[in-house]
């Protein structure tokens, strides 16, 4: 270990970084300072998958002989960071929670993790999911399930939540997660950090392993919104590998800086949407989300109220597309090029069948089979078809309200962390958790979760949504919610617990 | 939904289900189709069923480039002789 000062779990992205740029740190003793947390800690929570400490640590080494031989290191210096397992990165195994996948190595990185390595990040090491992103709980993992670090009973949310949680117990100051239906905002709510999914479009999918092509992107989980809007410009931008990537038009893309009086908002119209405030909507969620609504109007915004009328189809709409998308994509694991194989005497599709059965859990097994039924002849027009009809009437929804303010904000989930357990087996329950989230994937739209400061004892998330590429005015009203909350970000117990076991 | 229609569902997944999992399923699947019947209810006429968000096609040239060498590409295999992917027959004895 360097002697030089040891990292702490409250330290931004942007501190580590400028530390490591300046020597005022090795990248080395950053990288096994979160390492040893990992170590120490995670049995705990069951954030990670894979740890790939001789990996990360070599990776640093490198990266501190390049600043001692002069170079100037990226924006992302020696910064650990945890990538979820459905991202794609070369030599290090990638399971999407999955048994199936158990002893898949990729031989390509991502493309967002090139971007983390050409930006001089470490990664670290893969965190847990619900098997293929499919679920919102983290309880569907192949593995194990995460717990939140808030309340070691309870979920972190998900599918993101190894992720989410990573951050939330100080494992990792950065981590990537993807977002289909909520999958980054709703387990970033849960665990008290912050979590964007990018406008449709804006990230690249090479080598995230497909779930829904036409409704997943990646995005990163961080502490506060500058280091969210640091890890996404580093990981935005178009993408020869994939052709659903764009950049911002110059009218779109523009926002006031980021060095502005923070915490002013006059001149914006936020728009409150009423059917994301159902009466069912509990207290501990609505109070804080309230609490800040009344800050951000104090701060100057135009607050009004607006409507999106086709709210509740949107979870039919979604897990209709969703599924349909998902039983096409997971055609492709048939345990004949990759993944695990039994083996079948005689028949080739026998194998196929036998194999998949074997090594897909039951939920993914559950949304192939309503996909292929959505997608089969006799039914086709009466789901998909009508699904994306419906898809069209929301994305409507949005650009109406769009015309008469800048920006939505709403709760991100409708409940805070639940008890581990309490939902496994009531599928219809499970999915109703992304009922304020998955709209912005159906429309293709940003969305950005920021912890209220004074939720409690759980977290509770902000959601902050624009029009498409308006990620840069999300990140302002998220730093103004920052700027206005009286109360210091909060910690969770395991994050203020020491590698050296004096945790609670 | 009866039993065989799972049964038809899954064959068309290429998934092997135990006769408790489709009893499951079955009943698991009137729930979840209870819950997508909600669309019937939306006013979709004159709507897009385009299947995709705005895409871009932002289409690059072809280009010749290497492969990955055969060694990665076969790495992850579950069956192979060091040179090809290999299944069990897919073919029966009449169509030889």
């Amino acid at each position: 270990m360097s002697s030089q000062r040891a990292s702490t779990p409250d330290e931004s992205v942007r501190e580590i970084s400028r530390a490591v740029r300046d020597g005022e740190r090795s990248a080395e003793s950053v990288t096994r300072a979160y390492l040893d947390r990992i170590d120490a800690l995670d049995d705990r929570v069951g954030s990670f998958l894979t740890v790939d400490r001789d990996g990360a640590v070599e990776y640093a080494r490198k990266l501190d002989r390049r600043r001692e031989a002069g170079a100037t290191l990226g924006p992302l210096a020696g910064v650990p960071v945890a990538v979820k397992d459905n991202l794609c990165t070369n030599g290090l195994r990638t399971t999407c929670a999955s048994r199936l996948l158990e002893s898949f190595v990729p031989p390509y990185d991502a493309t967002v993790v090139s971007r983390l390595r050409d930006a001089d990040a470490v990664v670290i090491g893969k965190t847990n999911l619900d098997e293929f992103a499919m679920g919102s709980s983290t309880e569907n993992s192949g593995f194990q399930p995460t717990r939140n670090p808030w309340d070691l009973e309870r979920v972190p949310g998900g599918s993101s939540g190894g992720s989410a949680a990573a951050v939330a117990a100080g494992f990792a100051p950065a981590a990537l997660g993807s977002d289909t239906g909520g999958s980054i905002r709703q387990p970033a709510a849960l665990c008290g950090v912050v979590g964007l999914k990018p406008t449709y479009g804006r990230v690249s999918r090479y080598g995230l392993v497909a779930f829904a092509s036409s409704l997943d992107q990646v995005g990163p989980i961080t502490y506060d919104v500058d280091d969210a809007a640091l890890l996404f410009s580093v990981i935005a931008g178009p993408d020869p590998h994939d052709d659903t990537t764009a950049a911002p038009t110059a009218t779109n893309g523009s926002e006031s800086s980021p060095d502005a009086d923070r915490s002013d908002l006059h001149g914006l119209r936020i728009g409150i949407p009423r059917e994301y405030f159902p009466d069912s909507l509990p207290e501990d969620v609505s109070l804080p989300v309230r609490a800040a609504i009344d800050r951000l109007r104090g701060a100057g915004a135009d607050v009004r109220e607006v409507t999106l009328p086709h709210t509740n189809v949107a979870i039919a709409t979604y897990y209709v597309l969703a599924n349909s998308e998902a039983s096409s994509n997971l055609a492709r694991f048939d345990a004949v090029r990759y993944g695990r194989r039994i083996e079948h005497d005689s028949d080739s599709l026998a194998m196929m069948a036998k194999s998949r059965s074997a090594g897909l859990g039951p939920e993914v097994q559950r949304r192939i089979m309503l996909g292929t039924f959505a997608l089969s002849a006799g039914y086709y027009d009466a789901y998909y078809g009508k699904a994306l009809a419906v898809r069209d009437r929301l994305r409507a929804d949005f650009e109406s309200a769009f015309d008469d303010v800048d920006a939505l904000v709403a709760p991100t989930s409708p409940l805070v962390a639940f008890p581990l357990g309490s939902k496994v087996s009531d599928p219809v329950s499970m999915y109703l958790c992304d009922i304020l989230t998955a709209s912005a994937n159906l429309a293709g739209i940003p969305a950005l979760s920021v912890p209220c400061r004074d939720a409690h004892p759980l977290p509770v998330g902000l959601q902050i949504l624009g029009p498409r590429f308006s990620e840069e005015r999300l990140f302002r009203i998220g730093r103004a919610h920052e700027e206005l909350s009286a109360a210091p970000l909060p910690r969770s117990p395991i994050a203020m617990a020491s590698a050296e076991g004096d945790a609670s | 939904m009866q039993r065989t229609d799972i049964e038809a569902i899954a064959s068309l997944a290429r998934l092997d289900l135990t006769p408790e999992q489709l009893d499951r399923f079955a009943t698991q699947f009137e729930d979840i189709l209870g819950l997508f019947r909600a669309l019937d209810a939306v006013d979709t006429t004159d709507a897009s069923r385009a299947a995709t968000t705005e895409r871009h096609r932002s289409l690059r040239e072809d280009r010749v480039a290497p492969t990955l060498p055969l060694g990665d590409v076969l790495a992850n295999n579950p069956a192979s002789d060091a040179t090809r992917f290999l299944v069990p027959k897919i073919l029966d004895d009449r169509a030889s």
